[in-house]
């Protein structure tokens, strides 16, 4: 990384973990502050994106530092776009600074992309898994919000925990159609890369697994018409699960033909 | 008793049921892969998938009759798997895929005999695609002295009777001839072998097609009861402990050897490009060396049919989260 590059990186970082700290320690942020502040972090972040981007040749994608980068950007941007009452914040905005630190784990050091990886099937493919990650987390912390509301001190309204309940079940909802894009764009990639649209691989497994884990609330709450607790447990599980199954992936040492980081593994 | 087994087919129960079945053995056949274990046999991957599958497709199909779907969206969505199973059963049935080597120069005729492998032997005048070109050049591109390949492309020109179109045969996707997608899966160094008698007039001349890559890696040839092992240093440089790569490029490429004779070793050398080693009578050397690839050839005609079934998946999807007008 350029001192440039290290100089956005670790003040995106810090502000996002400052933020979390004012999300943690004053309940009533305005919403003003909120969205200015992680319109700033967002800013930094997509020239830190934008410089990488340029140095590589290539969207940040390749191994998990970029992949964590591109996936904080993305809860930021959906924080903007979703959550302009600053109502999810205090969940979301510890996700960034998680997602970030997670990253540095791992060999930041710019790479040009494995033919495998060059084409914008994937390159699309990628963006729609963030997406899908920036939903699902979303549902997580409206799940999070209707679960514990009361037991932190801070009881909601019958009303605003019913708006909670329905922004995690539609949060659910577009992480589901991010995901389904998701497989369709790299299924499709599948047949260009291995001649066939399915392939025995444990990541397409976990897809099925966690495909029918966000499935049965959606499912649930359209035939039995369950109510916001169950969903959110739902929720819960569906995003702890998949977040458990993807780092098996990453760290048992069995190979899958998807490259999350090039250095822990030759796939 | 049969209107109670549609009712059953077709009820929420059993679709919320068959969800937590499809998430449980998709979870379990990921836990054999995390203990690094395989289900021994490729039906006892298919069976169960096929006890899941068979009640999802009757559940949806009953569903879609009896008015369970709400939305328009939830309609499309759900008859989108009945599109998606007909692409798989046709892929099946139609499905050819062969693999074919070819070296630089190399001309595949699309024949039986062209192929190393093929997935439908019996069948293969019937589904084997039309398909011939000749292999001009492969061009291997690294990121520096890494094994990390950044392009690795073969120069094809199609058909061999005319050679009067030009196209790249690439590891993702590439080129498409006759509705036949060709790809290459492998890649490596393929050495020419001269035999020579000891007048040095030419027996034989041929190109090996050997597992040499990445450079350092050890393979073999057999020539009558000479058995001759052999390493590549694509660009050598020799140091204390012998020679070593600088880059996996070929560069004035140097053989190592190892000759064994009924088992016997009888000769261990390096050998350079044009060297010759003497074998009983003959005289053998390593002119030049080549790359080769190993190419897929596959015509599915279930595959668009799968990806038409996919895009109605996302339509649906799409349409209930956008549009939602109940019917």
């Amino acid at each position: 990384m350029s001192s440039t590059e290290m100089i956005l990186f670790y003040s995106t970082i810090a502000i996002a973990t400052i933020l979390s700290g004012i999300l943690f320690y004053f309940k009533n942020i305005s919403k003003k502050t909120y969205l200015l502040l992680v319109g700033i972090i967002l800013v930094i972040e997509g020239i830190f994106i934008g410089i990488r981007w340029y140095n590589t040749g290539h969207p940040p994608m390749f191994g998990t530092f970029e992949a964590t980068i591109s996936a904080s950007w993305m809860l930021l941007f959906l924080a903007v776009l979703i959550d302009r009452k600053a109502q999810f914040g205090r969940i979301v905005i510890p996700f960034v600074v998680l997602t970030l630190l997670y990253g540095v784990l791992f060999d930041k050091a710019g790479k040009p992309l494995i033919i495998s990886e060059q084409s914008y099937w994937v390159y699309f493919h990628a963006l729609f898994a963030w997406l899908a990650y920036g939903f699902y987390t979303f549902s997580f912390a409206g799940a999070v919000l209707t679960l514990g509301h009361g037991k932190w001190g801070e009881g909601y309204g019958k009303e605003i925990i019913e708006n909670i309940g329905e922004f995690t079940y539609k949060a659910l909802l577009n992480g589901f159609l991010a995901q389904t894009i998701m497989y369709v764009l790299g299924s499709y990639y599948s047949i260009r890369l291995h001649g066939n649209w399915w392939i025995w691989d444990p990541v397409e497994y976990l897809f099925v697994v966690s495909w029918c884990l966000y499935a049965i609330p959606v499912h649930g709450k359209i035939l039995y018409g369950w109510g916001g607790q169950r969903i959110a447990r739902l929720s819960i599980l569906g995003m702890v699960g998949t977040m458990f199954l993807y780092w098996s992936l990453i760290y048992l040492p069995w190979a899958t033909y998807h490259i999350f980081d090039v250095e822990i593994k030759i796939h | 008793m049969f209107k109670g087994i549609i009712r059953f087919l077709g009820s929420r129960q059993l679709t919320i049921g068959l969800l937590i079945a499809g998430a449980i053995y998709f979870f379990y056949l990921t836990i054999l892969w995390f203990l690094n274990m395989r289900p021994p046999a490729h039906f006892m991957v298919w069976f169960p998938l096929l006890v899941i599958i068979i009640p999802f497709l009757a559940n949806v199909l009953i569903s879609l009759f009896t008015r369970h779907y709400v939305y328009t969206g939830n309609i499309l969505f759900h008859a989108a798997f009945f599109v998606v199973a007909i692409g798989i059963i046709i892929s099946l049935f139609y499905r050819f895929e062969g693999t074919a080597v070819l070296t630089e120069g190399g001309v595949f005729w699309g024949e039986r005999a062209n192929y190393v492998a093929v997935n439908k032997k019996e069948d293969f005048d019937r589904l084997a695609p039309k398909v011939s070109f000749k292999l001009d050049k492969i061009v291997p591109e690294y990121w520096g002295e890494r094994l990390h390949f950044t392009r690795l492309d073969g120069e094809v020109r199609y058909p061999a009777e005319t050679l009067e179109n030009k196209g790249m045969v690439r590891l993702n996707g590439g080129l498409k001839i006759n509705g036949a997608r060709i790809r290459h899966e492998g890649f490596g160094f393929a050495p020419e072998i001269l035999v020579e008698d000891l007048k040095g007039g030419a027996i034989r001349r041929q190109t090996a097609i050997m597992r040499l890559f990445p450079p350092g890696s050890e393979d073999y040839l057999e020539f009558g009861s000479y058995k001759i092992y052999m390493q590549i240093f694509s660009d050598p440089v020799e140091g204390k402990d012998g020679f070593r790569n600088r880059s996996m490029n070929l560069s004035e490429p140097i053989f190592k050897i190892k000759v064994q004779w009924m088992g016997q070793q009888i000769h261990e050398g390096i050998l350079k490009l044009g060297d010759t080693i003497r074998l009983g009578t003959v005289g053998i050397s390593f002119p030049k060396v080549k790359y080769w690839l190993q190419i897929e050839i596959v015509r599915d005609p279930g595959e668009l049919i799968v990806i038409i079934g996919f895009i109605t998946l996302i339509a649906g999807l799409f349409f209930r989260l956008f549009f939602p007008n109940p019917r």
